[in-house]
């Protein structure tokens, strides 16, 4: 009994704070439908590829909740210190998981290795504003620009730190497969195709992260992911197909999470090309026969929300009072009429799609014909695969209608109206001279409401002119094991370091 | 016998030339992935500088010649899509789908040649029936078709294997049987074609009245005069099996050399595919070799063909 | 390479330069009952091919999205409207599996005549003329086989960009070869025959030879292969279509139907279902014929 006695009180020492217990390691498994095309930061364009090798880097700071909001990473603060001119203040006592100091000579390092020809960068677009870098002192950058930007050009893009001394020491092939960033974990080993593991970094200046190991497994086949998921092989699936919603809302051990996409879908004039689509009261007739609402909720599931403007809500830039098309089918063959093209005779459209690349692109497609037919208007649909329809895209050969997809992860108009909207852009199949000088306008006014007027004006003409359909942003819907704690984000980024598990 | 192995050899070099020449061409013929591989607000001159950088806008002789010179040398550039080494990507790759097609080439000899003989030797029974109609579905239905259904049954309904994937010893099940069905389908046929052929020849039936037991007399008289065509055959289904491979490895997501392939033509990701195609053309050129030389062991009448 | 394996398997032929006659093998084929099936399949596949506007109830086109994924009529939710249910725009399977049929038909017939032509002649031409003739196709033989197929294909389709005749071109170009392997091994054997000795010493010339002497003792030989070329030409074509490598995503095919159904694989099971079984039987079919012709024409040849 004594004896008893003492052991048990032993034991109950044992447990005192003097000897905590350890808990058990924490693993997520995130499962994409791609695995991540190269582990150097500064060589994809792809999301998938940055989810992934953001754990191991990181930028000046990250996109926050809601435009132009930022969260201060390797930068602690930035201001302008005149239009032309950007100055961080970078964090201090911050090394590479090498054991590397942070400074800024790694910042200059990262944007130079961009625009070095050598390199044959892709992400030559992201540093398009940044003339010149200064590096006035180790903990202080400068990015100079030719023209004012209002969107500080080191956030508005993903702009990842790579170590300067490591790259030039090892070459862009091996820092390629064995990344040594600042981020909150290190890469323990990584398979092509089959998964991708990192540990958690306890010298992260953020402290040590709340997930132990973070594992990508990529799955490129949907049924599969949602397989992967409910045996509990991976914790956190993306792009789930409605059909699976039934199975995932009420399983087990899985739960469904969406979010509002900063992603929309439209559909495109070529303005460019001969057709009846380069009469203004053609396109405003084809906005009015379309119904939004109702291929948000036959095709879509209900899981969209219906747009008014290529500026969405979420978007810096919006402005509520620009109005946009209601369907209206009386309307629409008056237009039509008034057109020249009583009762839709003479008028023959083809809607070019991609197939897969969006969710449900070419079923949507097909809904739009339909509606068109009904408005008596001759529709064919003509889906391909991606690369071809991207290549044709680029070339402008898409015509007279296309459809196509846009996320702007800074959610800034900006980043929208230049890519699509302006006659230099490849991607633009609309040639508008005053759109192009009030979007250089807006591009570089610093004055946020003066800045906001001129994207309400450039929305209105929009508006006028109809070159898009415009259409829905999508509900993004991704799926997780029931013990993960998480959401999800309209840009897409999946970031392990904000996640917990219960 | 030396003579007639450099003349196979320098057959083969010269194949493999070929091969490459022709796939450059292929590729090349249609302009160049630098818009597909730029991000979507890429401007016209940035474009243009991606392609200079990667030399895609030099006369397609000189392209040519620079492949030729670097690629005799096993450099055949940086894929676009991974900046990585292509060769390297792709010899990575290799493993899996060697694993893969030695699996299914497994399944094809156990499962085959023992059907085949079996078969033949109980003619018109149901055992006969059944192999046959096996033979036939494997030797008819499309090899995806046939890894959806399996996916369908075994993994989505019975849930025994995972649908996708490399992993341990469960993922390889339904790639190796997919993959294997059409090959092992049609090795049954002939090695059932030609131990019927066999047993009826005449010298067998001499033996036969002469007493000797049943089972030496099949399977060793019997199966060595088989031998010949089910070698050879054999040969040639593993190269059909590496091809193959492309579609299994698709549809099972399996991390292989095909699958590269498929996605770095669908990326018009050029090294790549240049890399897959050398090193699938040496594997099949090494192979027909191989089976020429076996033949030629097993035959001396081709020796000196 | 393996042509030597052939000449071996190929047997070797008597004076006589025919086996049998015509009318012999037609007989033969026709108490064959397996023979017998295959032939009935594919005349069903062709009336499809030729008549499917007059078959099918339903338009294969005609989408519905009010009634996409819909069961099978034995199913619970199905109607009798369409049979085999529907696909997730929402249009018949039933309907599009007939149409389906015409792509299939056109792809192997056009295939086989295509490269059956070429293969054969280039075969006769390199067994007959050995020289530099038989170096050239001997050499480009070798280069095509070593070469993948369905990569082969695949780059092709990819790079010129899906179409039927792209497809057609590019399944045509990995067939050839296989005629050119038997078809030149007989030349070559026949080349020395009495018969062909004869003509050539009456001064016939080359193009006579070959097509009066040598192509009808070839002919069976190529018939057979051509059979078992079209079930792969038919295969292939649907692998094609299965990578999106196809004809166009709007014309029903067989193979484009298996992609389409491949994500509703366990949500919606008839779209991968159907389309793949038509095309097994369809090439079970094809198969079962060639096994019969191979028979009825030269029984002792062995696969």
């Amino acid at each position: 009994m004594k004896r008893a006695f003492v052991s048990f009180l032993g034991a109950l020492l044992a447990l005192s704070p003097a000897a905590p217990l350890r808990a058990a390691d924490t693993t997520v498994t995130i499962s994409q439908g791609v695995d991540a095309d190269t582990l150097n930061p500064l060589a994809t364009t792809i999301t998938p590829t940055f989810n992934v090798v953001q754990h191991v880097y990181e930028r000046l700071a990250d996109f926050g909740n809601g435009p132009g909001n930022y969260e201060p990473r390797l930068a602690v603060s930035w201001k302008r210190i005149n239009p032309t001119t950007e100055e961080y203040k970078l964090r201090r006592n911050v090394t590479f998981s090498n054991g590397d100091p942070f400074t800024s000579a790694d910042v200059r390092y990262t944007v130079d290795w961009i625009k070095n020809p050598a390199n044959a960068s892709k992400q030559t677009p992201y540093v398009r504003d940044i003339d010149r870098v200064e590096t006035p002192d180790p903990y202080t950058v400068r990015f100079v620009s030719k023209t004012p930007t209002a969107i500080p050009p080191g956030l508005q893009n993903p702009l990842f730190i790579v170590d300067a001394k490591y790259f030039q020491a090892r070459g862009n092939a091996y820092a390629g497969e064995h990344p040594v960033g600042t981020g909150p974990y290190v890469l323990r080993e990584w398979k092509r195709d089959d998964q991708t593991v990192f540990d958690a970094n306890p010298k992260w200046w953020g402290g040590k992260p709340k997930i132990d190991h973070v594992v990508f497994k990529p799955i490129p086949e949907a049924g599969a992911r949602v397989a992967a998921l409910r045996t509990g092989a991976t914790d956190l699936i993306t792009n789930v197909p409605p059909q699976y919603q039934i199975q995932l809302v009420g399983g087990t051990n899985t739960k469904l999470e969406s979010t509002r996409s900063l992603r929309q879908l439209f559909i495109a004039f070529n303005t460019l090309q001969p057709g009846p689509q380069q009469n203004k009261l053609v396109r405003q007739a084809i906005n009015y026969a379309v119904d939004v609402p109702a291929i948000v909720k036959n095709v879509l599931g209900g899981r969209g929300y219906e747009i008014t403007s290529p500026i969405p809500p979420n978007y810096f830039g919006y402005d509520a009072a620009v109005p946009g098309y209601k369907h209206d089918l009386a309307k629409a063959k008056a237009l039509l009429a008034k057109a020249g093209y009583a009762d839709g005779k003479g008028i023959s459209l083809v809607l070019n799609a991609p197939i897969g690349r969006y969710n449900r692109d070419r079923e949507i497609a097909e809904a739009i014909a339909g509606q068109l037919q009904a408005a008596g208007i001759q529709t064919t649909v003509r889906p391909q695969e991606w690369v071809s329809y991207s290549d044709q895209l680029n070339r402008r050969a898409l015509t007279p209608m296309y459809e196509l997809g846009w996320n702007q992860p800074s959610a800034d108009a900006d980043g929208v109206i230049t890519a699509l909207f302006t006659s230099s852009a490849p991607l633009s199949c609309y040639g508008n001279p005053e759109i192009d000088k009030l979007a250089d306008q807006a591009r570089g006014e610093l004055d946020v409401a003066k800045r906001k007027a001129l994207y309400k004006q450039i929305a209105t003409i929009l508006h006028d002119d109809a070159p898009w359909i415009v259409m829905f942003q999508y509900e993004d819907l991704y799926a997780t094991s029931k013990r993960l704690r998480w959401h999800p984000r309209g840009d897409e980024w999946i970031r392990a370091y904000e996640m917990s598990v219960t | 016998m030396s003579a007639y192995l450099v003349r196979r050899a320098l057959g083969a070099l010269w194949a493999l030339i070929g091969v490459a020449i022709v796939v450059f061409l292929i590729l090349h013929m249609t302009g160049d992935p630098a818009s597909v591989m730029m991000p979507p607000e890429a401007t016209k001159a940035e474009i243009e500088a991606f392609r200079h950088e990667q030399g895609f806008d030099r006369p397609l002789i000189v392209q040519f010649a620079s492949f030729a010179v670097a690629a005799a040398q096993g450099d055949l550039g940086l894929s676009l899509r991974h900046q990585e080494p292509a060769m390297a990507l792709a010899l990575q790759r290799l493993p899996a789908t060697a694993l893969l097609a030695s699996s299914a080439f497994l399944i094809v000899v156990l499962v085959g040649v023992p059907a085949g003989i079996l078969s033949a030797l109980r003619p018109r029974t149901w055992v006969d029936y059944v192999a046959r109609v096996i033979a036939l579905i494997g030797q008819s239905a499309p090899t995806y078709w046939i890894g959806l259904m399996l996916i369908l049954f075994f993994a989505v309904r019975l849930g025994w294997f995972p649908a996708s994937g490399i992993g341990d010893w469960h993922n390889l099940i339904l790639p190796a049987a997919t993959l294997g069905f059409f090959s092992t389908a049609k090795i049954m046929r002939l090695t059932r074609a030609a131990m019927l052929e066999v047993l009826a020849a005449d010298y067998l039936r001499t033996a036969r009245a002469k007493g000797l037991t049943f089972p030496r007399v099949t399977l060793w008289h019997g199966l060595r005069n088989a031998l010949l065509p089910i070698v050879t055959q054999l040969g040639v289904e593993l190269g059909t099996l590496l091809s193959g491979a492309i579609i299994t490895e698709t549809v099972f997501a399996w991390p292989g050399v095909g699958r590269l392939a498929v996605q770095a033509v669908f990326e018009r990701d050029f090294p790549v595919v240049e890399a897959v195609v050398l090193i699938a053309a040496t594997t099949f050129v090494l192979l027909n070799l191989v089976v020429d030389l076996l033949y030629a062991v097993l035959d001396p009448r081709i020796r000196y063909a | 390479m393996a042509t030597a394996a052939v000449a071996a398997s190929v047997p070797a032929l008597d004076d006589a330069p025919f086996v049998g006659t015509r009318t012999a093998s037609l007989r033969r084929l026709a108490r064959d009952p397996a023979a017998l099936i295959g032939a009935v399949i594919v005349a069903i596949v062709v009336v499809c091919a030729l008549f499917a506007p007059l078959i099918a109830r339903a338009d294969p086109n005609a989408q519905d999205l009010a009634a996409t994924l819909q069961p099978p009529m034995w199913v619970a939710g199905g109607t009798h409207a369409h049979p085999l249910g529907t696909d997730n725009l929402g249009r018949d399977l039933l309907a599009r599996i007939i149409w389906g049929a015409r792509v299939s038909a056109i792809v192997g017939i056009s295939v086989v005549a295509i490269g059956g032509t070429i293969g054969v002649t280039a075969g006769l031409l390199a067994g007959y003329r050995r020289g530099w003739v038989d170096a050239i196709i001997a050499r480009i033989t070798d280069v095509q086989l070593a070469f993948p197929l369905v990569l082969l294909a695949v780059a092709i389709v990819a790079v010129v960009g899906p179409g039927l005749w792209t497809v057609i071109a590019a399944i045509g170009l990995t067939s050839w070869v296989q005629y050119v392997r038997v078809v030149r091994a007989e030349a070559m054997s026949l080349r020395e025959r009495e018969f062909v000795l004869a003509a050539e010493a009456s001064g016939a010339a080359p193009p006579r030879i070959l097509a009066r002497h040598l192509l009808p003792n070839v002919a069976s030989a190529a018939i057979v292969l051509g059979t078992f070329e079209i079930a792969r030409a038919v295969v292939l074509e649907s692998s094609l279509s299965f990578l999106g490598l196809g004809v166009p995503p709007t014309t029903p095919s067989w193979g484009g139907m298996l992609a389409d159904g491949r994500q509703y694989l366990d949500t919606a099971w008839w779209t991968a279902l159907f389309p793949g079984l038509a095309i097994m039987i369809a090439v079970m079919g094809v198969n079962l014929l060639g096994d019969g012709l191979r028979d009825a024409l030269d029984p002792s040849v062995q696969p």
